[in-house]
This record gives structure tokens, C-alpha cells and sequence, in this order.
């Protein structure tokens, strides 16, 4: 799996977007606002190579670009399967070229809470999304983004039965971007969200829908019953946190948007190197480079729970384990030089810890 | 004899866990679990107490007399100290810096 950045800009104004600081960042550089069609067909390469025979594109809002029918003329010529990652206010043009895609071969993830302007939930664009809901059919699957304790689930059943969209509705937890200062859910608040999630769950099942957990979750936010009673469900329940790589517009890996700051590494698209590391060394090397982090989670217990030394859980998502690790201050402490013995020129004796 | 100033490396980071303090070395990629006294000590090393408090302290949660627990300071500083954990500062203090 790997994510194509092939957007830097997005037309939404999401308070808990991922992508803002990304976004923010990229303003600021000589690179372009989309990637170009000889970059892609590039990354195609890479994708190829890797032997991944799906194309994962996300922005900013990937369809926004300029030439995204060109994007997916490529993607399509490679046999690739399409997931597009979407807030579903699209133009009438680049909803023709989604329809043209038979269903399976496509997947237009739809994030139904994306607004233009936070503070005025916008009618006219989930009129339009709804709209665009219906023409895409099986081809959409339904995505929230909780960035709130508050967040209204319900709308999403009908939303989902009456536009005939896939019979699955995908969760996410609104996480802390390390480089950033967007909404995001508080871990604090996970239990009382879980309880939320697991009554909806409940309830989408009545309607024949099942419920998919993106990444970050955490097996502690749900009670026993709780657990229980999403399996009775068939919701996908993984408490993973592992690197997406984010191919960004500057051929930067990224772990993801949320930790993309700290854990990333340059990719030479260009390079005809046969050493050339895949997107599965890619993924092991941001692995290892967040690995010290992962000893903690996200709250204090999860560096002595049960289900995070099995592997059962991760912990939470990256950057909000990461977010809890504090800098040493410097300089803090006057020592007597002789309890140091710096002055004595005795050695010191390292010590496994 | 002059104090030296001690401190964290920038590369270090760190978090207080339920019982035990984790450490990240960000320069080696590694982490270390510290717990016990030796947790405590961490976690009020950064609370710009005296070396005097910390002695006393130490003493308390050890149950032994100040002498011991500044023999035990001095070296868990040291191996601190010698694993990269902390580091002096070349400026000397006379009682600008906790006294």
C-alpha cells in the first residue's frame, strides 16, 4: 500500500485535516501545487516494481487536478486498481471520469464531513455530495473523519442505503499532526467515542452496513461488551498504526500526514538503481525509525499492557505517542563536579539501562 | 570546587509512563526503560530542584541516610552521563543555577 500525493491544495476547509501542514509547507517551496503526468508515470514505476497493484490517490483533494482524467488514464493503462481519496464535491467532468470505471476496479473514498467553512456546515455541499453519491454507486464507500466527542453518526446509514454506495461505512479518529495545530480527538475522549461507535455499529448492521476502523484506534477505547458486541456486527476492528507511505510531491516518503514531519525519507524516483528500495523497505525503514517511540502509546498504560507486548495493538497512532515525549531541558541542574568525578579523570562506567 | 551544569542533549526525549520512564535517544534510535528510584530521580531531575533536595529525596524514597542516596545520585549521573543521557555544560555556575 502507498498513498500518491497528487495534490497540494484542497478547496475544503476541514478543521481536523491531516494535510493542512502539509499543505502549508508546500506553499512555501518551488515545487508545484500537482504532481506532473512524467512524475506519476514515474511512481507508477515505483508501484510496479513493488509490486503493488493498487493506486491510492490523495491530496490536498486529488481531484483537483488539472489533468486528473490523464492520472487516471495512466493508473487505468497499468491495470491498476483506483482508491480515490475524496471529499466528494466534484466537478460534473471529473465524476464523468469516475463513472467511466467499472466498479470494481475503483474505490472513491468519500469523506462526508469535509467543509468548505467550519463554523457554517454546509447544505449545498452535502446536497452535491449526495448527488455525486448516486452516480458513483458501488464504486463509494463512505468515510467520517470523529474529530469531536460530539459528532453525529447517524446521517450516515440512510446516506449510505439510499445512495446505494458500498455496504461499508469507514470510521477515523482525527489525529494530532506533529507539525501542525489541527481539531483532533483527544485520547482522553477515546472511551467515551467508543461507546458512540459501538451503538452506531449497532445500528448499521440493522440497515446491513458494517463498519471498517481506520488506523489509530485502540483496543482500551471499547469495553469487553463493548468489543463483543461490535463482533457480533462483522466491524473491522484493527488497532494498527503503521507506515502508509505518503509519496509527497517533492518525492518525499512520509510515514503519514500525521507523523510525515519527523518520519520520512527522500525517494529517487528517477533512479534506475536496481537497489532501489521498494515501497515494502520504505515501509520497514520508517518502521525502524519510529521504533524507538513505539516502546510508549498513548496513554501512560500502554507501555505495560498485555495487548500492545503481543502486538495486538500498537498503541495508538505515531504522532500522538509521539506528542507525549517531552525534550530534556538544558541546562538544568548545577552537580558538585566531584560527584560527576569529571575533575578526577576517573572513567566512567556505562551502564546497560 | 566549581558545580557543573548538567543537562539533556537535544536529541533526547522522554515521557513519564504508569511505572517506568521511557527514553529516546533520537541520535541512535534507541529507547531505554528507566523504573523504580531510578524513574522518580528522572523525572525530578527536569524540576530544576537543588542537588541538596534531590540528595534528600533520594533518601526518603530509599529509605536511607544521605549519604547512600548521594552516593546513589552521583552515580546514576555518571552512567547517565556516560550514556549519552545527559550531558555537562561548559559554563561554570557559582550559584546562579539552583543555588
Amino acid at each position: 500500500m502507498a498513498n500518491i500525493i497528487v495534490s497540494d491544495v484542497c478547496n475544503m476547509a476541514c478543521a481536523y485535516c491531516f494535510a493542512g501542514p502539509y499543505m502549508e509547507s508546500a506553499r512555501h517551496t518551488e515545487q508545484g501545487q500537482f504532481v506532473d503526468l512524467d512524475t506519476f508515470a514515474r511512481q507508477l514505476d515505483f508501484l510496479d516494481r513493488s509490486g503493488i497493484n493498487e493506486i491510492r490517490l490523495i491530496g490536498g483533494e486529488p481531484t483537483l487536478h488539472p489533468h486528473f482524467s490523464d492520472l487516471i488514464a495512466l493508473a487505468r493503462a497499468r491495470q491498476k486498481h483506483i482508491v480515490v481519496f475524496t471529499h466528494g464535491v466534484i466537478t460534473e467532468r471529473t465524476l464523468a471520469c469516475l463513472e467511466a470505471i467499472p466498479p470494481q476496479d475503483c474505490t472513491v473514498l468519500v469523506n462526508t464531513n469535509a467543509v468548505r467553512d467550519p463554523s457554517t456546515p454546509g447544505t449545498r455541499e452535502h446536497l452535491r455530495r449526495r448527488a455525486v453519491l448516486e452516480r458513483l454507486g458501488q464504486r463509494a464507500l463512505l468515510g467520517y473523519t470523529i474529530a469531536t466527542p460530539d459528532a453525529q453518526l447517524d446521517f450516515l446509514v440512510p446516506l449510505a442505503v439510499e445512495t446505494g454506495c458500498q455496504p461499508k461505512i469507514r470510521l477515523g479518529l482525527a489525529q494530532r499532526v506533529i507539525a501542525g495545530q489541527n481539531t483532533y480527538l483527544h485520547p482522553k475522549q477515546y472511551p467515551f467515542v467508543g461507546q458512540k461507535i459501538v451503538t452506531f455499529a449497532e445500528m448499521a448492521a440493522r440497515s446491513g452496513l458494517q463498519i471498517e476502523l481506520d488506523c489509530g484506534f485502540v483496543r482500551c477505547m471499547f469495553s469487553e461488551a463493548g468489543l463483543e458486541a461490535l463482533h457480533a456486527v462483522g466491524t473491522v476492528l484493527e488497532w494498527r498504526c503503521s507506515p502508509v507511505l505518503d509519496l509527497a510531491l517533492d518525492q518525499t516518503a512520509m510515514y503519514c500526514f500525521a507523523a510525515g514531519g519527523l518520519f520520512s525519507h527522500h525517494l529517487d524516483l528517477a533512479s534506475s538503481d536496481p537497489g532501489a528500495p521498494s515501497a515494502a523497505q520504505l515501509r520497514h525503514a520508517l518502521a525502524e525509525q519510529a521504533a524507538p517511540y513505539r516502546a510508549a502509546g498513548i496513554y501512560k498504560e500502554c507501555s505495560i499492557c498485555r495487548f500492545k507486548h503481543t502486538g495486538d495493538c500498537s498503541g495508538g497512532c505515531l504522532a500522538a505517542t509521539f506528542a507525549r515525549f517531552q525534550p530534556g531541558p538544558s541546562p538544568v541542574l548545577a552537580v558538585p563536579a566531584d560527584a560527576l568525578e569529571l575533575e578526577k579523570g576517573l572513567p566512567l562506567t556505562p551502564r546497560f539501562l | 570546587m566549581n558545580d557543573v551544569v548538567i543537562g539533556c542533549p537535544a536529541h533526547i526525549r522522554w515521557v513519564r509512563d504508569k511505572t517506568q520512564v521511557i527514553i529516546v535517544d533520537e541520535q541512535r534510535g534507541e529507547s531505554c526503560r528507566l523504573t523504580g528510584a531510578e524513574a522518580a530521580l528522572w523525572s525530578w531531575l527536569w524540576q530544576r530542584h537543588t542537588y541538596p533536595q534531590l540528595v534528600q529525596w533520594l533518601a526518603a524514597l530509599l529509605n536511607t541516610g544521605t549519604e547512600q542516596a548521594g552516593a546513589y545520585l552521583a552515580d546514576r549521573l555518571r552512567n547517565w552521563h556516560a550514556a549519552g543521557l545527559i550531558v555537562t555544560h561548559p559554563e561554570r555556575v557559582d550559584g546562579e543555577l539552583n543555588g
